[in-house]
């Protein structure tokens, strides 16, 4: 592994992570994942293209650069969620709101670019926001179910991870990216070894829903992951629905299953996207 | 929340318009089309700062409007597929066409307009806009006349090498640890055969 792709890509939402979550608690995760995953763009892509703004992109849209701001614009409501500004009725609402235009924005060029026929636009776009805001949704579903502890964070740092990797095999710069968002969650659930007790919000399900979707998403149609491999990436946070209440009440337990249940699918993504 | 998820189904149907139609176009005696056969587009970027790599884009189409009497008046439109793009290891032509590169997908097609032609002793310098990978740049190329022969009718050579910078196209990946060089060496060389 190259230093200084592992400087410019898990540095940055490391230390916004350790200083955020460390001053104000699990809360302001989203706002570290959101700082981390800007300056880590910047570093590694070219500070000369970053950051091109969103009215910018109207204008010349660049699914990369949406998949960026649908991220952020994740992180930003979880925040405000977290923050109760916005009610937890409306976090999931929202959340779909979020992963419908994102994925839209995702795909707007490509779509373009290729002249997708309609049925191309339904099957693609329109499941493409279906799978983002489903993703969304278990994830807070399944956040509202876990116990509490760092363990929904290493199993949600796993995915992340997992996804990476899968992903890093067709898109470096995608890969990296979506590793941001696991080096940020590892490094959040570090805190509560000098800090109190770390454990994700429900509100994370929504960034972490929705950036999971968005990177597989964009690794299947910006680059070359083969569906297989998106298929099994997407699977994985979700087999986290199969731990029922009773498995919640041994944090222990749970993770550990947790870890087989998503590993399996996990492996099965890495290994599609090196065959 | 099944009401939520139905809902982006149906929005996709409304999100993107139809693809416009291809304008027709009027032929004259100077029009020239590329023989897509018989015409070669080249790379070369120094790998790891150490040796010199080669790849090629398997195909190049387009159309040059040119009389030698007054070729300041003529014309060149170019496109090269990036799906074309053959760096004789199928992996590396995918990543080559990832968002780290010329992220095909949203940009299949590389470019070249000219706005300018004009003389240069025995050559031409080109000057057009130049899009891949999302960006346009203005270049000026040189361009000489190899020569013209008669093969299944009228033909013409034209050949071309310049330099260009990847990162001036958002390519940036590996220049700064030079793994890849940010110089590109293009050599074009065109066989062109009477417009139908």
């Amino acid at each position: 592994m190259d230093l200084e792709v592992v400087r410019d890509g898990a540095l940055p939402p490391i230390a916004a992570a350790l200083l955020l979550v460390s001053l104000g608690g699990a809360r302001l995760l989203p706002l570290a994942v959101a700082v981390g995953l800007f300056v880590a763009f910047g570093l590694l892509k070219d500070w000369n293209d970053w950051p091109t703004w969103p009215h910018e992109l109207w204008d010349a849209p660049n699914g990369t650069m949406w998949l960026l701001w649908g991220a952020l614009a994740a992180c930003a409501i979880a925040l405000l969620e977290h923050l109760r500004v916005v009610p937890r009725k409306a976090g999931s609402p929202l959340a779909v709101l979020v992963a419908m235009a994102s994925v839209g924005l995702l795909l707007q060029k490509t779509a373009t670019a290729n002249r997708w026929p309609v049925a191309d636009v339904v099957l693609h776009v329109g499941g493409g926001m279906f799978v983002v805001s489903l993703l969304a949704i278990a994830g807070r579903r399944a956040l509202e179910r876990a116990p509490a502890g760092i363990g929904p964070a290493i199993l949600f740092a796993t995915t992340l991870s997992g996804a990476s990797v899968a992903i890093a095999l067709s898109s470096g710069l995608l890969g990296q990216l979506c590793g941001v968002l696991a080096a940020a969650v590892g490094a959040a659930a570090g805190t509560a070894l000098w800090r109190r007790p770390f454990a994700l919000g429900v509100a994370d399900g929504t960034w972490l829903g929705i950036a999971h979707g968005l990177f597989v998403l964009a690794g299947v149609h910006l680059s070359s992951l083969p569906w297989s491999a998106a298929g099994c990436a997407l699977l994985a946070p979700c087999t986290l629905l199969l731990l029922g209440p009773g498995v919640a009440k041994r944090p222990v337990g749970w993770t550990v299953s947790a870890l087989l249940l998503a590993g399996i699918p996990l492996a099965a993504a890495v290994w599609f996207a090196a065959a | 929340m099944k009401t939520l998820l139905v809902v982006p189904l149906a929005a996709a149907l409304f999100a993107f318009p139809t693809p416009p139609a291809g304008a027709e176009t009027v032929r004259g005696e100077h029009d020239w089309q590329v023989d897509t056969g018989h015409s070669s587009v080249v790379f070369r970027v120094k790998h790891a700062n150490a040796a010199w790599f080669k790849g090629s884009f398997d195909v190049i189409q387009g159309k040059v409007t040119l009389d030698p009497a007054n070729p300041e008046a003529g014309s060149v439109q170019l496109t090269i597929p990036v799906a074309s793009v053959d760096s004789n290891d199928a992996k590396r032509d995918d990543h080559l066409k990832a968002p780290d590169f010329f992220n095909a997908k949203e940009n299949p097609e590389i470019t070249f307009t000219s706005t300018k032609i004009a003389k240069n002793g025995a050559a031409l310098a080109v000057t057009g806009k130049l899009a891949m990978a999302g960006k346009t740049k203005e270049v000026t190329i040189p361009v000489e006349k190899v020569g013209e022969g008669e093969f299944f009718g009228k033909r013409v050579g034209y050949s071309s090498t310049f330099t260009i910078k990847r990162s001036e196209f958002g390519m940036t990946y590996g220049v700064d640890k030079n793994a890849l060089g940010d110089e590109v060496t293009l050599m074009i060389d065109l066989e062109l055969v009477v417009a139908k």
